[in-house]
């Protein structure tokens, strides 16, 4: 094999016809960065990121609704806190479950949070989430000082508090604050750790501020009396199970442990959906319905710069048909030939490639609140304030694997075609040139 | 005239190199004309008068402490003291050097998304029409700029207010009535005969609200707040607005308010927790909005077809030119000069975009004519095709010459004797 040389050769051309290089190279980075848009918000919004580090092994519940056996009273509305104890207090197959309440949700009852620094000044709204111990388990979060709350502290129901790195700069001026006392609505709370900041693209972990809910200021439902409330509440599971492929004894023990729960209500019953999967949505559209588009605008976006590609590739090869010929007329085979003209292109697209990932990392920037907000309404309320992107979001092996495969398939598609042609052109015509 | 017939020849002996080009621009131009068509749209709405003016407006953030909370403060009365504890906040932003207005309202703002609507109508025969209830007090037509229908000052309007009666907008009045002059007139709400007692202008939610909202106004009573016994949470509900003077309008004077009269705006149970520039909520409702959203997507695809079209002519030229040599030479060798080979390439280039135009502009057209793309009023939809169809090709055109110009300006640069060397 002639690598080097072809390498070489394909180095001298693009020095030669700058002008032509810059076209070819901008014009595959535009065609690739769109394929890598999709790529990159595929990635975000399904693969494993800290904090939500295990979404292929989650599954969720957030809604339930209560029927009253007489009447048409029926209430439709998260968990409630005696639903969620007791049925997944009870189950063996996962490894951990996470009750927590939705900050996008509970800032609709009313339910706000202003912290405050004893004898500050500053008392920001924040955005909370009331949870269980399980929730440090099922989500992934870096601490930068203290811990999180533990189960015990959970259980009797200790003040204690959790906090943003950004947080706690806004409120002490620095970082490392576990042990020092935050007012929630003017109740003391002890700040028990303070985590890396949550961007509000995982929409499962994001908070500024997160505590035992047992220890929330508001009431979370845990002494009340109406029974449709043992049901219906404010809090969302999210399960993590041991194997991917527990899900169906997961859903079935769930199953299970909802009919013993029924049998402790006496006026009405509670309905549940089917435990969900980690899907794929973007601003509330479907997965199936996202799938059809991905693929459509895949093929679309490989397809249509490959055919114009071609025609920059056939102008190229066209003022080299003489050098063709005479490699042809010295024995060349076609093989090499095609191989050759692969090579050079293939030089030329790398480039293409790079500039192609980092207009995608633009894009997706750009866009982020189009393209990564899993709900329109998020969306449209602007409640989505701190959907920042991390390095770990954008640079992952396996976008890089996939960034190297769509230029592998963009010069296959592109010079396929005027390389074939141009090969099969007879020697004579070719040194005719 | 002779000249095109020969470029068309020239397109039609290439018809097979050609073919997918005319079926890219077909494409290509389809798409950006529907998206020219809604660019232009939307750039009329969105400059079409909204009627409220924001400029120096802020909104106060009345919060109430909750329940649970230890320093809640228990009244026993009726609603009485929470009725007082507002209008103490209210009272303390009113004397406020800086402040000019001060407005509440239920609801009834703009660039939000909560409204109450109800239907009225002329009389019982007539259709009833779903208006927008705005429950504001006299202030708000000052706060907000809000001028009669005739132009007369919003003190006008201020005073009809607490009169019998109500306002209405006037898109709403000649909607009912067929004309501007309502006043006097009576419509039917429910069971209910209400005297129209003012006309205001036209008013609209946001920039991209095309729709203009159907607006009446009602006055909003504290007193009677109170008498419903109205608690912490009604009243943190209410917009609390204010003008200042815009000499004492800066680029954050919303937090220095905010630290200045934290302390001073706390009432019971009711504090001030933030203030916000009304200019600011409206820059984040049109940055938020599904208009704003679906221009950005719209423009990224246009961009990336456009790139495709350069592309895709900057290729197919180059591979012209590069065959074509020998023709070139031969015309610079009869005598044609730079401008004239140059002048003839574009001219090709362009005459390929209208033979793919004009079978697009047969889709686009029926595109119209099937209410596919919403047009304006119908007198000015032929008109406004032919601008959107003009403004397209134009854009096309402008990508293609950029895309041509090099492949165009190398062919001339050849020497005639080297191209015709090659025949």
């Amino acid at each position: 094999m002639y690598w080097k040389l072809y390498i070489k050769q394909a180095w001298n051309l693009f020095k030669q016809n700058r002008f032509f290089s810059a076209i070819y190279v901008v014009g595959t980075g535009l065609a690739i960065s769109m394929v890598m848009v999709l790529a990159v918000v595929y990635h975000i919004r399904t693969a494993n990121i800290a904090p939500e580090s295990h979404r292929a092994r989650v599954c969720y519940l957030s809604d339930t609704s209560y029927k009253a056996d007489e009447g048409n009273m029926q209430f439709q509305s998260n968990l409630g806190e005696r639903l969620a104890r007791e049925v997944f207090g009870s189950m063996q197959t996962p490894e951990a479950v996470s009750l927590s309440t939705n900050p996008n949700v509970i800032g609709r009852f009313g339910q706000e949070i202003f912290v405050q620094v004893p004898g500050g000044d500053d008392s920001p709204r924040v955005s909370y989430r009331a949870c269980n111990a399980g929730f440090w388990r099922v989500f992934d979060f870096s601490f930068i000082d203290g811990k999180a709350f533990t189960e015990e502290e959970f259980q009797s129901g200790v003040r204690t508090a959790v906090i943003s790195r950004s947080l706690a700069r806004r409120l002490y001026h620095k970082e490392k604050v576990a042990g020092e006392t935050l007012l929630l609505n003017d109740v003391a709370y002890r700040i028990s750790g303070v985590v890396e900041d949550v961007s509000s693209l995982f929409p499962n972990a994001y908070a500024e501020l997160w505590f035992p809910y047992t220890a929330s200021i508001y009431q979370m439902g845990m002494n009340v009396a109406q029974e449709f409330r043992f049901a219906c509440g404010h809090l969302e599971a999210v399960i993590l199970m041991r194997q991917a492929k527990d899900f169906p004894a997961v859903q079935q023990e769930f199953d299970e442990a909802m009919k013993r729960f029924n049998t402790t209500l006496t006026e009405g019953k509670a309905v549940t959906p089917p435990l969900e999967r980690s899907s794929f949505t973007i601003s509330g559209i479907a997965q199936k319905d996202i799938y059809i588009a991905f693929a459509l605008l895949t093929v679309l976006f490989l397809l249509v710069p490959a055919l114009n590609l071609s025609g920059l590739n056939a102008s190229q090869i066209q003022g080299r048909l003489e050098e063709i010929g005479i490699r042809k007329a010295f024995g060349a085979s076609r093989r090499s030939l095609f191989m050759q003209v692969f090579v050079e292109n293939l030089v030329l697209m790398l480039p293409g490639g790079v500039l192609g990932l980092l207009f995608s990392f633009v894009w997706v920037h750009g866009f982020k609140d189009i393209l990564l907000t899993h709900d329109l309404w998020t969306l449209v309320l602007g409640v989505n304030g701190n959907n920042f992107l991390t390095a770990g979001m954008l640079l992952d092996p396996w976008v890089f694997v996939v960034a190297f495969g769509v230029c592998l398939a963009l010069n296959l598609l592109s010079s396929w075609v005027p390389v074939w042609r141009a090969v099969r052109t007879p020697i004579v015509n070719a040194l005719n040139m | 005239m002779k000249i095109l017939f020969h470029i068309i020849k020239i397109v039609r002996a290439e018809i097979r190199s050609n073919l997918w080009i005319l079926a890219e621009l077909f494409v290509v131009f389809i798409v950006l004309w529907v998206m020219v068509d809604i660019f232009t749209r939307q750039f009329q709405v969105y400059h079409q008068p909204v009627g409220y003016d924001t400029e120096h407006v802020y909104q106060a953030i009345i919060s109430h402490r909750s329940k649970e909370a230890p320093s809640y403060v228990k009244y026993d009365d009726d609603g009485t003291s929470v009725a007082r504890d507002y209008q103490q906040i209210v009272a303390q932003i009113r004397q406020h050097p800086d402040v000019e207005v001060v407005s509440i309202s239920s609801y009834s703002e703009p660039y939000t998304f909560s409204c109450m609507n109800s239907g009225m109508q002329r009389d019982t025969a007539s259709q009833s029409v779903t208006a927008r209830q705005h429950l504001v007090t006299p202030a708000y037509f000052r706060l907000f700029d809000i001028h009669t229908a005739e132009g007369d000052a919003p003190e006008t309007l201020a005073e009809k207010l607490p009169q019998e009666g109500m306002i209405i907008s006037q898109n709403l009045a000649e909607k009912l009535f067929k004309a501007t002059s309502a006043v006097g007139q009576y419509v039917l709400m429910g069971n209910d005969s209400v005297r129209i007692s003012a006309v205001c202008e036209t008013l609209r939610n946001d920039e991209y609200n095309e729709k203009l909202i159907y607006a009446y106004f009602n006055p909003l009573s504290l007193q009677k707040y109170a008498e419903e016994g109205a608690t912490e949470e009604d009243y943190a509900d209410l917009a609390l607005l204010f003008r200042i003077r815009p000499a004492a309008d800066s680029r954050d004077y919303a937090h220095h308010f905010l630290q200045e009269m934290r302390t001073r705006l706390q009432a019971g149970n009711l504090w001030l927790s933030d203030v916000k520039s009304y200019e600011a909520i409206r820059y984040n409702f049109l940055a938020n909005s599904e208009e704003a959203s679906s221009q950005k997507l719209l423009s990224a695809v246009g961009a990336f077809l456009l790139v495709n079209v350069f592309l895709a002519l900057i290729g197919s030229f180059w591979f012209r030119v590069n065959l074509r040599r020998e023709e070139i030479g031969l015309r610079m060798a009869v005598g044609a000069s730079r401008r004239s080979i140059l002048g003839f390439t574009f001219l090709e280039g362009l005459m390929l975009l209208t033979l793919a135009a004009l079978p697009a502009l047969v889709v686009c057209f029926n595109l119209v004519v099937l209410d596919l793309v919403p047009t304006a009023t119908t007198d000015a939809r032929l008109l406004r095709f032919g601008w959107v169809s003009l403004a397209t090709w134009c854009l096309l055109a402008c990508t293609i010459l950029l895309a041509i110009w090099y492949p165009a300006r190398k062919a001339t640069h050849i020497a005639p004797a080297e191209a015709l060397h090659y025949e």
